[in-house]
């Protein structure tokens, strides 16, 4: 009877961070983590349920967002090198981290998360008369493409690959280490530094979130580190969550719901350096 | 202007069909005890796993096909990083 009850409180905590985050665009397992553990998980058990809430709602976005013309997948493959080498150490890492260094790192997770998702940027690429819908996509041989926007047709190129790499390192260190998906580092990284648009950016981080949380969760799984029945509650229910979240996403106001996520993430950053 | 990349095919059937399997087995994982409910979870956590890898192969596979060799052998490195963290995880 209790195992029921801690799965399905498990499935609901994912279900509901998962929609939460699907439209504040900051991913729900840097909410999911912080939950569970102030709830009574240890930390290192949960950053495996956080990876899977991360590779579920991966997947459940992106059969919608390949639709849109919106993912680079050269841009993502080629960044994803470097995050899923970083989430391999994070993982390798977190066997040997104590559970009060692991709570730390994640309180600084949150807050980071709370503070970069708080501060994202709008528009910075301009539509390009010439173009048509027949033109949208990615090119072939390079890290460019374009996308629509609204009535018009924006051209990129990722810029600045070697500092992007860089951060996308640090985001796979992140996601192997407190189970976070990362996303707030890639989702900026890509747009501010790389200078791609950020709806690209965002979708293309949809997808290599799912790929970095692979890599940690292979790790996890041969260290027998996986509760398989809690990885199912919370699998089941981020999947529900986060197909709610991407069909609310168009309804609701995600500058007002990442406002509300980056308070919410900082309160629980300062109680979980508190209760460490 | 550089040449438009075509769709790749299979690829969206592939994700919806997975993600639909991972739910149906992850509810019948978190919600049955025994030997049924543990497969069905290993199962669920198993396709999640699968799938963004499977993307990378589709990808990588559909840029060899057009001649983008350079970026079909990044797919393949990205591919063997996340086998060697098996790997160095089984040591």
């Amino acid at each position: 009877m209790r195992d029921w009850i801690v799965h399905w409180t498990e499935f609901a905590f994912a279900a509901a961070t998962s929609a939460v985050g699907a439209i504040g665009g900051l991913g729900g397992a840097v909410l999911l983590v912080p939950l569970l553990v102030l709830t009574g998980t240890s930390a290192r058990a949960a950053a495996p349920l956080g990876l899977v809430s991360v590779a579920a709602g991966s997947s459940a976005a992106g059969a919608r967002q390949l639709s849109h013309g919106l993912v680079n997948h050269r841009i993502g493959i080629s960044t994803e090198v470097f995050a899923s080498a970083g989430a391999v150490t994070g993982a390798l890492a977190s066997g040997f981290a104590s559970d009060r260094l692991l709570k730390f790192v994640l309180a600084g997770v949150a807050l980071a998360a709370g503070v970069l998702g708080a501060r994202r940027k709008g528009i910075r690429n301009l539509p390009e008369q010439s173009l048509t819908v027949d033109d949208v996509g990615e090119h072939v041989g390079s890290l460019s493409g374009v996308y629509q926007l609204n009535d018009g047709f924006v051209p990129y190129a990722a810029k600045r690959f070697r500092a992007g790499a860089a951060l996308f390192g640090l985001s796979g260190i992140i996601a192997g280490l407190a189970g976070a998906s990362g996303g707030f580092v890639k989702t900026p990284a890509s747009s501010e530094v790389m200078h791609v648009p950020v709806r690209v950016a965002a979708a293309t981080t949809t997808f290599t979130i799912g790929v970095t949380s692979a890599a940690g969760l292979i790790v996890f799984a041969v260290q027998r580190r996986l509760d398989l029945a809690a990885c199912a509650a919370v699998c089941a229910g981020s999947i529900v969550g986060a197909t709610a979240g991407a069909a609310l996403q168009s309804r609701l106001g995600p500058p007002q719901v990442r406002r509300f996520l980056s308070v919410a993430l900082v309160v629980i950053a300062i109680v979980l350096v508190v209760k460490a | 202007m550089s040449e438009l990349d075509t769709p790749i095919r299979g690829l969206k059937p592939m994700m919806l069909v997975a993600t639909i399997a991972a739910f149906a087995l992850a509810v019948v994982g978190a919600f049955n005890r025994g030997t049924v409910g543990t497969t069905a979870a290993g199962l669920a956590v198993a396709t999640i796993v699968a799938v963004p890898l499977l993307r990378v192969v589709f990808v990588g596979t559909h840029w060899w096909r057009i001649g983008d060799r350079r970026f079909a052998l990044i797919s393949i490195g990205l591919l063997a990083i996340v086998g060697s963290g098996a790997i160095i995880a089984l040591l």
